[in-house]
């Protein structure tokens, strides 16, 4: 992994990003060895990279992960969610609204019947983790809408007395019905030729969560776009009344810095003036993120500003001269598969928790 | 023509193709029939033909109530040797995304017995048959093969992406889903 093992002190908020370039994941130290999961993506031996984190710094998950988030189905951050929910015998699953609404499973459900793809349904983790909690008399799975208090912790449980709050801040109804509607239309029909399910774009239900710790605050900003409608996306948000008017110090950069997931607003009235901004590169579409101009928009913004691996494309794995010649001849074959690259950053702990220090491994990087 | 048959034994050729049991001698005193490729037809009522492929057409003569006429196929050349092929590398893949001239497709590496995408490409949509272009749509599940061809003697080193057809959705999947999900709706308690 490259970081120290050393795990935080129990007064200390830790914040770890992880992404291998594609896939990306988030770990929240509360405090007192209470964690938080968004995400999930693939570590280094197969195993969920939170998991993996998480054992390597002496914690164990069953007993000190309470929550899960999964933001959005997307490949890159579902992969080895089912088994991350499986292992967390104690934490409560988050996930967004639409996916407790049958009439929504059904649209995807299809996609999981025997599709024979090595690479999965593209659903099939969403229906392994709904299995799981079907199976199990785990918590009650929590359903994230725009604005809610979805877990809270009294300052009696930590060591730095603060009191704790998570909320999601998506999706709005209105991002729920557009939604609803674009799934619709890609319902497979009788004798169709099976397929993968395809990616939804944009991804009106990705799920944005907020977490308040004492005084510290952090934005994770999912792969939420911003759209021309005021009713969904990062304005729908950023107007919100109801949700914590309390600006961030730290912020996941949406939609791995696409401008797509862009919205001034949101760096005007959310966050701290130059917050300390993370971006989780993709590497797997024709156009890797965050493209250079993404990155002097953010650059500009931000304090400091870290992204977990980078986008130069790896060579894929070297194959016999026959194979490699024949791959040359049709096009440029390269992996999206990176060894995952490490941001950590952990607060002063009571003493001074405004103040953070980052550490990096892999390929992550400061700009 | 052959007399009328519903119940027979069916010899393979090395082709592949079948044959009427004690029928060679009679197929050999045709012109055309010295080719051992044949092709089973049926005469329906209105005296159409329809090709049936070899793998079906046992069941189909056990089977038919009408008429059979085996019919063999007029070759003008001797049979061509069938083409070999023998993979060096296989990838299955699915369409992640596509542009104008191309798309890319996120690749499983069989060969080395990969379970995720752990490999991209862009291919030139140009490299597509005709009927694989109608499949091309994101989702589409393909299979990428290197490997050498032989034919005739010659060797041959190919690269070929053949789109997925088959399985497809039937009543009883979308039965299957409708279940699983009423199952998830019976027994998942939200908060």
């Amino acid at each position: 992994m490259g970081l120290s093992l050393d795990g935080p002190a129990a007064d200390q908020v830790e914040i770890t990003f992880i992404g291998p370039g594609y896939g990306e994941c988030c770990l929240v130290h509360l405090g007192s060895s209470h964690w938080v999961i968004i995400d999930s993506c693939i570590g280094a031996s197969g195993y969920p990279a939170a998991i993996e984190y998480l054992m390597d710094i002496g914690v164990d998950p069953p007993t000190s992960v309470q929550l899960i988030i999964a933001t959005h189905w997307h490949d890159d951050h579902i992969a080895g969610l089912a088994e991350t929910v499986r292992i967390c015998s104690s934490a409560q699953f988050c996930c967004s609204a639409a996916l407790s609404r049958s009439e929504f499973l059904a649209n995807l459900a299809p996609y999981n019947e025997r599709t024979n793809f090595s690479g999965g349904s593209g659903v099939s983790e969403i229906f392994e983790i709904m299995e799981e909690l079907k199976a199990t008399t785990r918590r009650n799975p929590v359903r994230a809408l725009a604005s809610r208090l979805v877990k809270k912790f009294e300052a009696s449980r930590f060591a730095h007395s603060g009191d704790c709050e998570i909320w999601t801040l998506s999706p709005s109804d209105a991002q729920f019905e557009i939604s609803l509607q674009e799934i619709g239309r890609l319902v497979p029909e009788l004798n169709w030729t099976k397929r993968r399910m395809p990616s939804q774009r944009p991804n009106h239900l990705s799920v944005v969560t907020f977490i308040k710790i004492g005084t510290v605050s952090a934005l994770f900003g999912a792969d939420l776009e911003e759209t021309t409608n005021p009713e969904t996306g990062w304005s729908a948000i950023v107007k919100s009344t109801s949700r914590p008017q309390i600006r961030c110090q730290v912020f996941k950069i949406p939609h791995h810095g696409s401008v797509t997931g862009h919205s001034d607003d949101v760096w005007a009235q959310m966050l701290e003036a130059k917050p300390i901004a993370v971006a989780t590169n993709y590497v797997a579409g024709r156009k890797p993120l965050p493209t250079r101009e993404d990155i002097v928009r953010i650059s500009a913004l931000a304090g400091e500003f870290y992204l977990t691996s980078s986008n130069q494309s790896k060579a894929a794995r070297k194959r016999e001269p026959a194979v490699e010649k024949t791959i040359r001849e049709v096009g440029k074959l390269a992996s999206i598969a990176s060894p995952a690259g490490f941001v950590r950053l952990r607060n002063g702990g009571s003493l001074s928790p405004d103040q953070w220090r980052a550490e990096l491994s892999g390929l992550a990087h400061k700009k | 023509m052959f007399s009328d048959n519903t119940a027979i034994d069916w010899p393979i050729f090395s082709n592949g193709m079948l044959a009427p049991s004690g029928s060679q001698q009679q197929i050999s005193e045709h012109p055309a029939r010295t080719s051992l490729d044949w092709q089973v037809a049926r005469r329906n009522q209105n005296s159409l033909t329809t090709d049936i492929p070899a793998e079906q057409s046992v069941s189909a003569v056990k089977n038919a109530a009408q008429p059979i006429y085996y019919v063999p196929k007029v070759a003008s050349r001797e049979p061509s040797e069938r083409a070999s092929f023998s993979p060096l590398q296989e990838w299955e893949g699915f369409v992640s995304e596509i542009g104008i001239d191309s798309f890319t497709g996120l690749l499983v590496d069989l060969t080395a017995k990969k379970k995720r995408p752990e490999e991209k490409m862009e291919f030139p949509i140009s490299d597509l048959s005709e009927d694989d272009k109608s499949l091309l749509r994101e989702g589409a599940i393909f299979r990428w093969s290197i490997g050498y061809q032989m034919q005739h003697g010659t060797k041959k080193r190919i690269s070929q992406i053949v789109f997925r057809r088959l399985p497809a959705w039937t009543r009883s999947d979308f039965e299957a889903s409708k279940r699983k999900v009423k199952e998830i709706a019976e027994n998942v308690v939200w908060d």
